[in-house]
């Protein structure tokens, strides 16, 4: 899969497609692989976080307010 | 002044806003040449420094050259990545700087709650997400906008604020995210290159426009 990078020269208003090298689109992968693994780990634990308060809540009604109050409901 | 002809400016200015009948005069509004130019024109505002519609999917949109003429700098866009996942993220550099020199706040409102991350020293900072492959409808796109604050001053360190998501079918998928992010660098910004944070590329038809503010 060949990527292209499209530059505007903002002073000229002229477009330039640009093949990203090999080696930039080896790095361009890379990291978007560990973004994205980062990403998908944050809403994980969002998710994991989200459940234990939403069990506590199901017992604890001041706890459910507290919840409801910080847009978890 | 006197406009060509011997007439004032206000004389030659009249805007009928009702005819003249035998019992109702016609009314007319005069502009009165006292007012003051910088309200006739007034030269703070928006102005378009460039905007880019994809034709193709692409990996990243880099807007160089950019003039140091305004006082800070807007970005809208309206975009879907070719991600797989449903959700993608924009990610910003400047100047080139591919080092890791970018630290990012951000706030996350998911349809479960609210979620928020402090990350430093990555290679490219965080701004808004965008709806990959995985959402529900192939015609979905996120919407956002970057503010970024006297972006040719050279005293403080460069930070910008974004904010953008979009709304699926699926609310599980649904997201908006606040992020005020930051380079570590006090240049002048004359470039600003954007690419999804998995992508590979930005969907064809994505929409990225670049405004100087005064």
């Amino acid at each position: 899969m060949a990527l292209t990078e499209l530059i505007t020269d903002c002073s000229t208003g002229k477009q330039v497609f640009r093949k990203l090298t090999a080696n930039e689109e080896g790095a361009r992968l890379t990291e978007g692989a560990a973004s994205a693994a980062a990403d998908l780990a944050t809403t994980q634990t969002h998710a994991a976080d989200l459940a234990i308060v939403t069990a506590k809540a199901k017992t604890d009604p001041a706890f459910a307010a507290l919840a409801r109050l910080v847009g978890i409901a | 002044m006197r406009a060509p002809g011997g007439w004032s400016l206000a004389e030659r200015i009249k805007l009928v806003l009702g005819g003249a009948t035998h019992s109702t005069p016609a009314k007319t509004l005069v502009l009165d040449e006292a007012i003051p130019n910088s309200l006739l024109a007034s030269p703070a505002g928006q102005s378009l420094i460039s905007s880019t519609t994809l034709g193709s999917d692409t990996a990243s949109v880099t807007f160089s050259s950019i003039p140091a003429t305004y006082k800070h700098l807007l970005v809208i866009c309206q975009v879907r990545t070719t991600s797989a996942a449903a959700q993608d993220q924009l990610r910003v550099q400047f100047n080139s700087d591919t080092g890791a020199n970018y630290d990012t706040m951000r706030l996350q409102v998911l349809s479960g709650g609210i979620g928020n991350a402090a990350v430093a020293g990555e290679t490219s900072a965080q701004s808004l997400n965008l709806p990959g492959a995985g959402v529900a409808r192939g015609a979905e796109a996120g919407v956002g906008q970057l503010v970024i604050a006297n972006y040719a001053g050279t005293t403080f360190e460069k930070t910008f604020a974004a904010v953008g998501g979009f709304a699926d079918s699926t609310i599980g998928n649904s997201i908006l995210q606040h992020c005020a992010s930051a380079w570590r660098n006090t240049a002048a910004i004359n470039a600003i290159k954007l690419f999804p944070s998995a992508g590979p590329n930005f969907k064809s038809g994505s929409i990225f426009t670049l405004y100087g503010l005064n």
